[in-house]
């Protein structure tokens, strides 16, 4: 979830008193939250970065409400011209720039600058794939060139009044540590400078001072560098739309490639056909050509007119739509999923359930039966409370969040203990069982144990509940053969056996055990492996 | 008020008793225990019968030294009787007559009678026969001890002498009889009523003619813990059997997934924030579990380089080492995508109830391992407007009628949709659901749309049971498992 937060008092300000209403409804038509106090607080799912800020946001729900018209940005074409030599292509390979002309920024300052961080977060992947520079246009001289420069021949004062050469602003600026590994290996470093050689800024790392956005500023220059084309399209399509809702004229400068690569024109709109048949087969409705190209065009979608197929214009800062079925989406976001009719659907099938499930379901129902009540405990635990009985996993965790969660069990029984011990202030005795997953050696078993705690928990009333369960599913009765298990004091417990076969273990936990999970009574149990039984028992 | 046959002969007791008041310890009626009369009074106390003082009393009784002097004699009798008899007796053949600790003992008590020695040696008084007698009339006393007494004045003499008599204190209580039980109205022969059925009773048939004590039915009783599933194994098994019921297979699945299948297969792009080490558990292991139908990496590959169709797809280069790492599975829905591609052939109606994990710090509204209850249908019927009518179907048999369907956003299926619903008042978040994308679909050889919806089972719970820390439902009180009031 993206979040915009601010205070309410400022946003009507900003925006007019309607605006807050009608992004409330907008939310419904959007699918995102919103709530309202004093502060404003909106979250948006990620697949929408174009909504990211106040000022787009606000636009898309003028659009959606029919206050603006449906709109395309105006381009128009800048006399002044940059150069993108080959040495910046080979370091950070995608460029592009373009001019926003209005308004002082002003109370939109906090807003802006926001909307770029949100941008190199989220398409922008932490600057390495997109990184933005806004720059004051006022005070630099076109040309503009972007190449590639020995950092420790260029240097300049950063916006934040750091003085050095590039590669001392990589070693020492928090910009610097913090983005430098973004830079190819080597000595030259990617540099954008006016005809003066002011730099203006060092991407992805860090702008310079000359250019430094103010409130007062009014005239923009935004270069935009990364290493993949699509994300760079798309954050440059994204912040000409954001200037361009709040009344900025957006021009493109010439840029002149001194690679004669075959190149994209970065600010071509893209188009996906739209088909009747397609609708119907997503919405399970048809909808007429009419009803779609204005619900589209609510949605700032423009199209052709007349009748299916009908072309659909992409405005490049819609990169959520990569095909038919999202234009559809939006469709039915613009018709409101509210009124999308509900169908039954019919299914000639009939259920079948999973064997497993089934009869751990009549193992419950035994276990219930014999009065153990059902517990569940965490899959993945603290490692320490199974190291203790030996146990292992041969699959390790490499991101554990916190220790008490950084194993998977490979046994029931230690979870079992501890939640004796989370219990062990309540009157005994206690009789639990847990029918639960495993993953043993590297296999994933499904496994139930029972454990009792009380001053009668011994091995001869569990060895009668061996003998009851088996009873019932399998009408034999279980023979345990003594086995050394590090949890049982030994010769009081060891391996179940049915016709012959290993279903489990049995026995009382050994004191030293009771002790460390803080324990002042016997506790025995068994824990018995389903498959197997399963199999035994011929369910 | 009805009273239980020892309690009507307790009060009848009491009754019969000259004094209202009396100790409880001197009540004694044939055929009931002290615990029996002490529990009955209390009852009769409860009921408003009788009212009750608490009093602390002792009793005596001998020591391991009096059981002893019982057989041999108190020091000071010996010495005593060895005076009459000689008149004058030397402290050392006194010692050697009856031992040197006795022979301290005897001098000491000897000399509350004004019989001291002098030069090393003990004469006897004039009045030494008076004086035996008194020490005779102690030893006597000793066997009184024997049994126990309680008249502290009987044993003045020996007191203090700890090894001797031994002071046991008991608690006793004064039994008054108040009005009310002195008036109350006892039924002619209610201590005839029967009371508990017996085996005797029907095989001697000494019931017949005779009638039943009326219980207080609504008298305290003893805790019942009744033993029952788990609530989430209860919220289980009653979405399995909506499911099945709906016609739909239960699928299998594990724990332990590749990336491939978990995300590649789900169209979910290799640099998705979904697959940061912040929000999947990511394993490390010298066993290698098999990769199921690896064939179909070429297709997801496919189709995230370049699309399918007319769609554009995510225009990097594959990564098949990233397709190859493991997870502990962040969704069920990777079991649906695999088990639709082992059975192709539609419609196909699938769900599980099964654990899923999440990267997640864990506290009162988060846990790291939650079950995910996953549905999906794949049929050439599966739009939206059919997914509608399904959550509808599905969320009214599970007690939801109330409800929004919110447009939202998964990387797999387009459109998406979140249900919510309004239940007493209060809102909650049912779960995501939508259709999934062609990118999914197609390179699993499925030629028709598939409806897929999700839904986390612990939040369920936790809005059904009202719980404040969503943790209690792994980390269990037992009192509340032992109580907690069913909701299927």
């Amino acid at each position: 979830m993206v979040v915009l937060k601010d205070q309410s008092d400022a946003i009507r300000k900003r925006f007019g008193d309607e605006s807050i209403n009608r992004w409330r409804d907008f939310s419904l038509v959007i699918g995102y939250s919103i709530s309202i106090d004093q502060e404003l607080k909106i979250e948006l799912n990620p697949d929408r970065p174009d909504l990211f800020s106040f000022a787009t946001l606000d636009m898309a729900s003028k659009v959606y409400y029919g206050s603006r018209a449906g709109r395309k940005i105006r381009f128009t074409r800048s006399k002044r011209s940059i150069y993108f030599k080959s040495s910046a292509k080979r370091l950070r390979p995608f460029f592009t720039v373009f001019e926003a002309t209005g308004p002082t920024i002003g109370d939109n300052m906090t807003d802006l600058i926001d909307y770029q961080e949100k941008l190199h977060e989220s398409i922008g992947k932490e600057r390495k794939k997109v990184s933005i520079g806004i720059h004051d246009q006022s005070s630099l001289t076109f040309p503009i060139t972007y190449e590639g420069r020995e950092s420790k021949d260029i240097s300049f004062t950063t916006y934040d009044g750091f003085h050095g050469t590039a590669a001392q602003i990589l070693e020492s600026h928090p910009r610097g540590l913090e983005y430098r590994h973004l830079i190819s290996p080597g000595t030259l470093v990617p540099i954008i400078s006016d005809a003066r050689g002011n730099v203006l800024s060092m991407p992805p790392i860090v702008n310079g001072s000359i250019t430094k956005v103010e409130s007062d500023s009014s005239r923009f220059l935004i270069d935009i560098t990364g290493t993949e084309m699509r994300p760079v399209r798309a954050a440059a399509w994204m912040l000409a739309n954001y200037f361009s809702s709040l009344g900025y004229k957006i021009s493109l400068p010439e840029i002149i490639h001194e690679s004669k690569e075959k190149r994209l024109d970065m600010w071509k709109e893209s188009s996906v056909m739209l088909t009747s048949g397609t609708i119907s087969a997503v919405l399970g409705v048809s909808v007429q050509a009419e009803t779609a190209i204005r619900n589209l065009r609510k949605m700032d979608l423009m199209t052709s007119q007349g009748e299916y197929p009908l072309e659909v214009s992409i405005p490049g800062y819609r990169d959520d739509i990569m095909g038919e079925v999202d234009v559809i989406e939006d469709l039915a976001k613009s018709m409101r999923y509210s009124n999308i009719p509900e169908k039954p659907l019919s299914l000639p099938l009939s259920g079948k359930a999973s064997d497993v499930n089934d009869f751990s379901y009549m193992l419950r129902n035994i276990f219930i039966g014999s009065g153990f009540q059902e517990v569940m405990t965490y899959v993945v635990a603290a490692a320490g409370i199974y190291g203790e009985f030996g146990l292992h996993s041969n699959y390790e965790i490499m991101n554990p969040k916190s220790t008490d969660f950084s194993f998977i069990r490979s046994a029931l029984y230690p979870g079992m203990l501890d939640f004796l011990k989370h219990n062990k202030n309540r009157s005994i005795p206690q009789r639990i069982f847990e029918i639960g997953h495993v993953v043993e050696e590297d296999k994933e078993r499904v496994k139930a144990c029972l454990m009792v705690i009380g001053p009668k928990a011994n091995y001869a009333s569990l060895k009668s509940m061996a003998d009851a369960v088996m009873q019932r599913i399998s009408g034999t009765r279980v023979e345990v053969e003594s086995a050394s298990i590090p949890a049982i004091i030994d010769g009081r417990g060891g391996n179940i056996l049915v016709n012959g076969e290993v279903v489990g273990i049995i026995g009382e936990v050994h004191p030293k055990h009771l002790d460390s999970f803080e324990l002042s009574f016997p506790v025995c149990f068994m824990e018995l492996n389903l498959e197997i039984l399963r199999m035994i028992s011929g369910h | 008020m009805d009273l239980s046959p020892g309690e009507i002969r307790v009060l009848a007791f009491l009754r019969s008793n000259q004094n209202r008041k009396i100790k409880e310890s001197e009540i004694r009626i044939d055929g009931m225990s002290t615990r029996e009369i002490s529990s009955s009074i209390s009852w009769l106390e409860a009921k408003g019968y009788v009212s009750t003082s608490r009093l602390a009393a002792s009793s005596w009784k001998l020591g391991p030294e009096g059981m002893n002097y019982l057989n041999i004699g108190l020091p000071e009798l010996r010495a005593a009787k060895l005076m009459l008899d000689q008149k004058n007796i030397s402290l050392r053949d006194l010692s050697e007559k009856i031992g040197q600790v006795e022979m301290k003992i005897a001098l000491a008590q000897l000399a509350k009678y004004g019989i001291r020695p002098s030069s090393g040696s003990l004469s006897a008084p004039s009045n030494i026969a008076e004086i035996l007698h008194k020490i005779e009339e102690r030893q006597s006393l000793l066997g009184e001890l024997k049994d126990g007494i309680d008249d502290p004045s009987v044993i003045s003499d020996l007191r203090g002498r700890e090894s001797v008599i031994q002071e046991i204190k008991s608690y006793d209580r004064t039994v008054n009889l108040t009005d009310m039980g002195l008036n109350l109205q006892l039924e002619q022969g209610q201590e005839d009523l029967l009371g508990e059925v017996t085996s005797d009773m029907l095989l001697s048939k000494s019931w017949q003619g005779k009638e039943f004590r009326k219980y207080d039915l609504n008298a305290p009783v003893e805790n019942t813990y009744t033993a029952y599933m788990h609530p989430l194994s209860s919220l289980i098994q009653k979405i399995r059997k909506i499911f099945l019921e709906m016609g739909f297979t239960e699928m299998p699945g594990h724990y332990i997934e590749y990336t491939g299948w978990n995300m590649d297969a789900l169209f979910i792009p290799q640099d998705h924030p979904a697959r940061d080490l912040q929000d999947t558990f990511y394993l490390k292991s010298d066993s290698k579990p098999e990769f199921e139908h690896p064939e179909i990496l070429k297709a997801v590959a496919r189709a995230h380089e370049r699309g399918i169709k007319s769609y554009r797809g995510w225009g990097y280069k594959f990564n098949m080492d990233e397709a190859h790492k493991l997870v502990l599975r962040t969704h069920t829905t990777v079991s649906t995508i695999r088990s639709l591609y082992e059975n192709p052939d539609p419609p196909v109606a699938l769900f599980s109830v099964e654990k899923v994990f999440r990267h997640e710090s864990v506290d009162w509204k988060h846990l790291a391992e939650l079950h995910q209850v996953e549905g999906a249908v794949y049929s050439k019927d599966a739009n939206l407007s059919t997914l509608k009518g399904l959550m509808r179907h599905f969320y009214h048999e599970l007690g939801f009628d109330d409800l929004d369907f919110i447009p939202s956003y998964y990387p797999y299926t387009e459109p998406s949709m979140d249900v919510i619903a309004t239940l007493n008042g209060k809102e909650i978040e049912l779960g995501g659901s939508g259709i999934f994308r062609p990118e999914v679909t197609v390179p699993a050889g499925l030629k028709y749309p598939v409806i897929a919806w999700g839904l986390g089972l612990e939040r369920l719970a936790m809005f059904l049971y009202d719980l404040k820390d969503i943790r209690e439902i792994y980390n269990s009180d037992i009192e509340w498992l032992r109580h907690f009031q069913v909701k299927s």
